[in-house]
């Protein structure tokens, strides 16, 4: 048995320790894999995950074209479709190439022929963990914010007084408006495990009730997702009063018997 | 090498005695004591099957200690082990093991 | 935490079978962390970097350290740590740490063409002494060098300072702290006749107003600079304002940026004080009982050699500068002259002299700098409109002069590393001087350091090649005579003629004048300017170069013999930081294999020599001083045979193992359980760190220099003490009354200083009456003209070149490159450059370029983004990565005063690699 081999199944054999049984194990591996495309990052450019899915060709065309070995073909333990261009930002992030090469590659249009502003893409979405980020305990790092290339729209810095003495903190903030995903954040990042990452935004972002707004904010932009139904006017009262209608609200329940 | 999980249970007021009789017995190790609820979390290693059984007997004696469960046992026996497993795992389509699991 | 597969396996299985019986996994990793802390030992110590001065604690197991944290007791800082300071622990165990004395050897000897071979102590110490000896015998003391640091502990420093002048009798020993504060201690001795800040940190919580005169403090002094903020955000009143040439992180939280020219932070100055006059806001009863006015020579070049004999071709018109000026239309309304007149520069020899002037020679000075002058003149930023400039140069001048306002002005090497940076030192000082906002609290000039022991070690010990312990100077017969008596050494032993300073050893390096050199804790050939010059000098000269160090860099790569050298927490030492807060440590950790501490390898060379080796007649070429022989130092041996000295006494007997200290004994009780590698190898039964305190101390005892005890640095409490420590008691506040004892009772303010206290007087064109007059207790508020740059864009090299640190990497990155996540941060240096500038060349981002001076090139990617926001017209590189070597492109001119190197301006061009 070769040695990559037997050390595979010697991981293999500890989760299976872990986990305590053996069916638990391929349970998990399972579940990883209907997890997995919702997990990689893809190129700049990229249509939405399903419409990638279906558009990729896999022929890596947009892998050799990128100048920075950022973008790699999945393999079956990447945690992706086989054959489809993902990358791992903590090891090589997107450098945001303003004429990004990787996009005209593409031969299909799964990395949209109409994208023209690197700093459109929207790769993922910066997600920072605030119990291990050091700036949000207080040290002055701040590294991903000035590693960010669109430094001061996607990431900007919170100044607020710490309680404990005489210092303020530096707080990172990451803005969905203007991340791009691209992981310089998160390659740069100085914690064991980075605590700033890139995700697919999908999995972390929530959304506010589209009817509420912010009052304290003079211009808050409405939420983002279109409204599902088309909204209709309503009429303008008439001078002539029409005849009445057959039926209107409130009757059903005010027509109930009460119980005496 | 074998080694066992072992729930152990004794009285609030007797956790820290119990834990250090523990200590003392060759290959346990107390990984968590709750004085609260009087519950012990250790594992015992053996070289033998033979050895882990007495060494389970050993902690069941132990004076304050009322009740001592094997919850886990794992054993290696290399060969064993990874024969038993699936020869094609690793080129199954759509079969992964995450990155983490592969870096420790 | 790398666990082994068996832990791991069992901390799974202790996991699961916690998870059946109901006990939380998190109170399980609890318990595992506390099982394994429970044999760490914490100890206080000290940051590895800035001058800043944050108190750490270092967590040991196993002879290794395990953790860090900030010290949350330690008022700089309160627990808190930069990025930088978190990863203090793991500068140590980088992979290619050099632990093993490594010589160039051929055919197994010495041979300086040779590779580098791994050879012992013994013999490294042979052929160091073998070299030296050579060397001495042919040039005398000015033959040998030594460059220092300010990142030397105190004990190292005072050591070598002693080796070097007390045995060697040569003052070639300068610091690196040369070109980091050299122009900040010009002009604290020119102004108050003392060296260090009045004021303290606290006076930013004391303040309404800070202004930064190029000191990007949001990168460079990350803690402060979050006192700093929290000021602003506590009070709604604070103002910030920060001056720089180019847009940076600490505009992020100024009210007012203000983006000038290089070298024209003269004319604004100036500017202000004008202000001040004409809106008759000087504070008058102050200014008369405290100070007087003074000026000096404007024709002082610029630092460089006299002669192009060694410049390159390109070089010679910069070099020309040195001795011939030509007046541009600002330097001649600046300076009261003509356009376009050629000025000799008659005062280069004696840059520093200077004489008092009377108010109303001061106001005709200062005249000339209007705001329409200066506005046009300062503007550094071509996209902002003169209107909006000249408005910002107002609300400066408005913040300054508000009575109601308190202010202190902060600055690093924005002022220091510049052509006449002890010129723009003393002229922060005239404008807090002309206000009376001085030595008070929340108002005040306050210069920061940028090493951690600058101060402590460089400027308080005095390891520059003109000064002696607490503010004696080389010159000064009675400085001198002092320093020998504490020494207990003959007379005479001690070589008045000034040493050369950090540039000129490379210089005397290159011209073959030295021939020998020690470098400690610092790495030159790295850091200083017009690298080319010296890397040359080093490899392809007949001489020897001994580099201590902890891991390979430049200056170890051009050496002939590495010694591998301990680190901090590898022994017991002790840094003084900017606002004269002296803090000490014991050794945590014994270094790896054969690494050594500095000052064990200074005391085993001392071994090597003896007496009469030195105190006999020596060569000095040059020394002309009264008392003396025309270069002669004289035979001192007789006279120290007198005081009970033997010729065959070596020099670790006479200078550092002496009776007294013999007397301090080792182990010592203070030590709490910690080892001491250095004491353990001399093994002769004494304490050095703690005899040369208690030698050192006697210094500044009475001298507005008091330093506590020894064992008091030690006690668990303190975190530190400020100087003067007078009855056990910090000085908050210099000069000022009712904080400091020094001062007269009811002067209120007293600037008691008592170097350079008795000037001639003049005019502003020069000296009218020679005889100097007493001005004890007060301080000079100089008149400094404006003067050009050396060297300015032109058509060849069309853009400015400014460098730097940046936040994540310390110096020349031999230890922070070294941390591998710090490395991931910021891998390697980039260019920054306006995006109009890139466009115009070709440029975009990420791409290779070439960066090109007169002097040398590199190749550097382009940045157009990031922290920096550059104005057209001036790129920035930082100086940390070896891999962008930049200061083979960087300028050698110094302030002609203070010695200092400007690394922030000279002309580039670029273009694509």
């Amino acid at each position: 048995m070769d040695a990559g081999r037997r050390e595979f199944l010697m991981r293999t054999a500890q989760s299976a320790a872990v986990a305590a049984c053996g069916g638990l194990l391929w349970a998990h591996l399972l579940r990883q894999e209907a997890a997995a495309s919702v997990l990689a990052l893809r190129p700049p450019g990229a249509l939405a995950e399903a419409d990638f899915a279906a558009a990729c060709i896999k022929c890596g065309q947009c892998v050799d074209a990128c100048p920075y070995d950022t973008l790699h073909l999945a393999r079956a333990q990447d945690g992706a479709p086989i054959g489809t261009p993902f990358f791992t930002p903590r090891k090589v992030p997107c450098y945001m190439c303003t004429d990004f090469p990787c996009v005209p590659a593409c031969p299909t249009g799964a990395l949209d022929r109409k994208f023209s502003n690197i700093a459109d893409a929207r790769m993922g979405l910066a997600v920072i963990d605030a119990e291990s980020c050091l700036s949000w305990q207080g040290l002055r790092c701040e590294i991903c914010y000035r590693v960010c290339p669109v430094k001061d729209s996607a990431i900007t810095i919170q100044t607020h007084p710490r309680q404990l003495s005489k210092h303020a903190m530096f707080v990172p903030i990451v803005h969905s408006k203007a991340c791009t995903g691209c992981g310089m954040c998160e390659e740069a990042c100085p914690t064991d495990e980075a605590a700033i990452r890139v995700l697919n935004p999908k999995l972390v972002q929530g959304r506010m009730g589209e009817h509420y707004r912010l009052g304290w904010k003079s211009e808050t932009p409405p939420p983002t997702a279109a409204p599902t139904e088309p909204s209709v006017a309503a009429p303008a009262p008439s001078a002539v009063e029409p005849a009445a209608p057959a039926k209107a609200p409130g009757m059903d329940v005010l027509n109930e018997e009460l119980e005496l | 090498m074998n080694i066992s999980g072992i729930a152990v249970r004794t009285r609030p007021e007797s956790v820290e005695l119990v834990a250090q009789a523990l200590s003392a017995i060759e290959g346990v190790e107390v990984h968590a004591a709750d004085v609260g609820s009087g519950k012990l979390v250790v594992t015992l290693e053996a070289p033998t099957v033979g050895a882990e059984v007495e060494g389970f007997k050993r902690i069941r004696a132990l004076p304050h200690v009322i009740a001592a469960d094997l919850v886990q046992h794992y054993f290696e026996d290399d060969g064993e082990m990874i024969d038993a497993m699936p020869t094609d795992l690793d080129v199954l389509e759509g079969l992964s093991v995450p990155t983490e699991l592969k870096d420790h | 935490m790398q666990l082994s597969r068996r832990e791991f396996i069992k901390s799974g299985i202790a996991a699961s079978t916690a998870g059946v019986v109901g006990l939380p996994v998190s109170q399980l990793a609890e318990a595992a962390a506390a099982a394994l802390e429970k044999d760490w030992k914490w100890d206080k110590a000290v940051c590895r970097f800035c001058g800043t001065g944050c108190g750490i604690q270092v967590a040991t197991h196993q002879g290794r350290i395990v953790a860090t944290k900030g010290d949350p007791d330690a008022p700089v800082n309160r627990g808190l740590n930069c990025i930088k300071g978190y990863f203090n622990g793991k500068i140590l165990y980088g992979k290619d740490r050099l632990t093993q004395p490594l010589m160039r050897m051929k055919d197994g000897k010495f041979d300086k063409k040779g590779q580098f071979v791994p050879v012992t102590w013994e013999q490294a110490f042979d052929e160091m002494e073998r070299q030296f000896r050579k060397t001495y015998a042919e040039k005398g003391p000015a033959g040998v060098a030594c460059f220092g640091s300010g990142q030397w502990t105190i004990h190292e420093g005072y050591a070598m300072n002693k080796l070097f002048k007390a045995g060697f009798r040569s003052n070639n020993l300068d610091p690196n702290a040369r070109n980091c504060m050299a122009s900040a201690v010009a002009a604290f001795y020119s102004v108050f006749g003392t060296d260090e800040p009045a004021g303290n940190y606290d006076d930013i919580e004391h303040t309404d107003t800070m202004v930064l005169w190029g000191a990007n403090m949001a990168e460079m002094h990350p803690i402060l600079w979050s006192r700093i903020t929290d000021r602003r955000l506590a009070h709604a009143n604070c103002r910030i304002v920060n001056l720089t040439t180019f847009r940076n992180m600490s505009s992020d939280i100024a009210d007012l940026e203000i983006v000038f020219k290089p070298n024209t932070d003269l004319a604004i100055q100036n500017y202000i004080a004008r202000e001040i006059i004409a809106r008759d806001a000087m504070n008058k009863p102050f200014v008369e009982k405290n100070c007087v006015f003074a000026t000096g020579p404007y024709d002082i070049g610029y630092g460089m050699r006299a002669t192009d004999k060694y410049a390159y071709p390109a070089e010679k018109d910069t070099q020309a500068k040195e001795l011939k000026v030509k007046l541009d239309k600002w330097e001649a309304i600046g300076q009261r002259r003509k356009e376009g007149e050629v000025v000799e520069q008659k005062n280069t020899a004696d840059p520093a002299k200077h004489w008092m002037i009377g108010f109303e020679d001061f106001r005709k000075g200062v005249e000339p700098y209007t705001l329409e002058f200066v506005a046009e003149l300062a503007k550094g930023d071509p996209d902002e409109s003169l209107d909006i400039f000249k408005n910002k140069l107002r609300q400066l001048a408005d913040l300054y002069i508000d009575p109601k306002r308190k202010v202190v002005s902060f600055w690093t090497m924005g002022f220091n590393q510049h052509q006449r940076g002890t010129w723009v030192n003393e002229q922060c000082y005239m404008n807090h001087l002309l206000l009376g906002k001085q030595s008070m609290p929340g108002n005040g000039a306050f210069s920061l350091t940028g090493q951690p022991s600058a101060c402590g070690t460089a400027r308080e010990v005095g390891t520059f090649s003109h000064r002696l312990p607490a503010d004696r100077l080389i010159p000064n017969p009675q400085h001198r005579a002092e320093t020998e008596g504490y020494w207990k050494i003959p007379a005479k032993t001690l070589n008045p003629k000034i040493g050369s300073f950090y540039a000129k050893i490379l210089r005397d390096l290159e011209d073959g004048s030295v021939k020998w050199a020690w470098v400690q804790v610092n790495n030159p050939w790295h850091t200083h300017p017009n690298a080319n010059h010296w890397i040359r000098a080093a490899r392809e000269q007949d001489n020897f170069i001994v580099v201590s160090e902890v891991y390979p860099g430049i200056s170890a790569k051009v050496a002939d013999l590495i010694l591998p050298t301990a680190m901090i927490y590898e022994k017991w030492g002790g840094y003084g930081n900017a606002e004269r807060r002296t803090q000490q440590w014991r050794q945590q950790v014994p270094p790896p294999g054969q690494a050594r501490g500095d000052l064990w390898q200074t005391l085993e060379f001392a071994k090597r020599f003896k007496l009469k080796d030195f105190w006999g007649e020596q060569k000095v070429p040059g020394l002309k001083v009264d008392g003396y022989a025309d270069n002669i130092l004289p035979d001192v041996m007789a006279e120290g045979q007198k005081m009970g000295y033997s010729p065959e006494d070596s020099l670790y007997k006479a200078l550092f193992a002496t009776s007294d200290n013999l007397k301090v004994k080792w182990p010592d009780a203070v030590a709490k359980g910690h080892d001491n590698h250095i004491a353990t190898l001399l093994g002769d039964g004494w304490f050095p760190e703690k005899a040369f305190w208690i030698e050192y101390q006697q210094f500044g005892k009475g001298k507005g220099k008091d330093l506590a005890d020894f064992d008091a640095y030690h006690a668990d409490k303190v975190r530190g003490l400020k100087w003067p420590v007078v009855n056990g008691k910090e000085v908050a506040w210099r000069f000022n009354e009712q904080y400091d004892p020094y001062v007269t009772k009811g002067a209120g303010i007293e600037f008691y200083g008592k170097l350079f206290k008795a000037i001639p007087t003049g005019n502003l064109d020069g000296i009218t009456d020679p005889a100097p007059k007493s001005l004890a207790g007060k301080a000079k508020i100089f008149f400094r003209p404006y003067a050009a740059p050396a060297e300015q864009p032109d058509k060849a090299y069309d853009l400015w070149l400014c460098t730097g640190r940046v936040l994540e990497h310390w110096h020349s990155g031999t230890m922070t490159r070294r941390v591998p996540e710090l490395h991931r941060a910021v891998p390697a240096a980039v260019m920054w450059i306006h995006p109009v500038d890139a466009e115009a060349r070709g440029l975009k981002r990420n791409d290779l370029v070439w960066i090109e001076s007169r002097r040398g090139k590199v190749k550097v990617r382009v940045e157009t983004g990031g922290r920096n926001k550059m104005v057209k017209g001036t790129v920035y590189v930082p100086f940390f990565d070896e891999g962008v070597f930049i200061n083979r492109v960087t300028l050698d001119t110094t302030c002609p005063i203070s010695k200092e190197s400007d690394y922030k301006k000279c002309a580039v061009k670029v273009y694509k690699a």
